[in-house]
């Protein structure tokens, strides 16, 4: 699901999708399509959560249980 | 003496106070073909003076205002006219929230513009100065103004800047154009501007549709190399160079991601600027 504030637009070409957060203008980019962020989402797709795409994601998506970073 | 005008550069209206005669001078040479008896308040109050104080004897300064703010610090009286027209890109870059700003040139041919986006450094003005009088029309050299919702962008005519080598080299291809008086030992090193061709001035309020946008990086020793960006890359480098991407929000956000999905982006490095103008002419126009 997406973070409070954030914005979003994927791209036609399938080269990533871009968040953008409306209040602070953070913008983060991922070169991810819209069918394989639906698939991190729906847990069909996992991520490390050691990767720099986690950190990117957890910025700006809330990932599912099976995301978390274990402390 | 302070010499007060009002100067109409569509879409704003700059009134200027000044005592220095070297600003007066090259406002009246690089402004020749704009309105200077306009009747529209002044969007800005611009002021240009020389400063006080004992430094006035070793090493005068001069000072600009804009709306009693003074944004940067003093800088040399030979430098006074570069300061301004920084000053005046500073009102805009700061202030202007109704359009998109991005740091980029416009540069347009039958109505169709090429936005060139690049940092300092990339040659970027070289570039427009050729194509400026090779035939294209200037909308801008330093921030295309671009109307959120749309690809539509608004010129801002005003000169070119140029630096170090390159003013040189814009002397040798257009002998009887009109330059402003050099200033040197600047931060950006030895500054002139650059009175674009009339035809540009004299279209000043005539908006273009924006149909590429180019990366430009000048590399001497690089012969003409062209890259087609994907969206999300065209996006990212587009939205490191605009002022007030952050600040609008959405609109912003929603303005540039809908231009990219609608027109071409390439990465140009080249040491031929008339190669160049080859590229955008065959391919992009």
């Amino acid at each position: 699901m997406l973070k409070p504030h954030f914005t979003y637009k994927s791209f036609a070409d399938n080269s990533g999708t871009v968040f953008f957060n409306v209040v602070t203008g953070e913008t983060i980019a991922v070169e991810l399509t819209p069918e394989t962020l639906a698939a991190i989402l729906t847990g069909l797709t996992e991520i490390s959560p050691e990767s720099d795409m986690y950190d990117s994601l957890s910025k700006v998506l809330t990932l599912p249980r099976t995301h978390f970073k274990p402390s | 003496m302070n010499i007060k005008k009002k100067l109409l550069l569509p879409p704003f209206c700059f009134e200027i106070t000044t005592n220095s005669h070297l600003v007066a001078e090259n406002l009246q040479k690089i402004y020749q073909f704009s309105d200077w008896s306009s009747t529209k308040p002044a969007d800005y109050q611009l002021s240009l003076q020389h400063a006080n104080g004992i430094r006035r004897f070793l090493k005068p300064q001069a000072q600009f205002k804009a709306d009693q703010q003074e944004p940067f610090q003093p800088m040399l009286a030979t430098q006074a006219y570069a300061m301004l027209e920084w000053g005046m890109n500073w009102c805009i870059a700061s202030h202007e929230m109704q359009f998109v700003v991005i740091h980029s040139a416009v540069l347009a041919k039958d109505n169709k513009a090429i936005l060139f986006p690049a940092p300092p450094g990339s040659g970027k003005s070289t570039l427009t100065a050729y194509l400026a009088f090779q035939g294209w029309r200037l909308l801008s050299d330093e921030m295309a103004l671009i109307i959120p919702h749309t690809r539509t962008v608004q010129p801002f005519v005003r000169p070119i800047c140029l630096k170090n080598r390159s003013i040189e080299l814009a002397r040798s291809w257009f002998p009887n154009a009109t330059f402003s008086s050099v200033a040197t030992h600047t931060h950006k090193g030895d500054v002139v501007h650059l009175s674009p061709p009339a035809d540009s001035w004299h279209a000043a309020t005539l908006p273009a549709e924006i149909v590429a946008v180019v990366f430009p990086r000048y590399t001497a020793e690089t012969e003409l190399e062209i890259y087609q960006l994907n969206q999300a890359q065209s996006f990212m480098q587009l939205a490191s160079n605009a002022f007030n991407y952050g600040v609008i929000g959405s609109e912003g956000f929603e303005t540039l991601t809908s231009l990219i999905a609608q027109v071409p982006g390439f990465e140009v490095c080249y040491n031929n600027v008339a190669e160049v103008a080859n590229f955008l002419e065959e391919e992009l126009l």
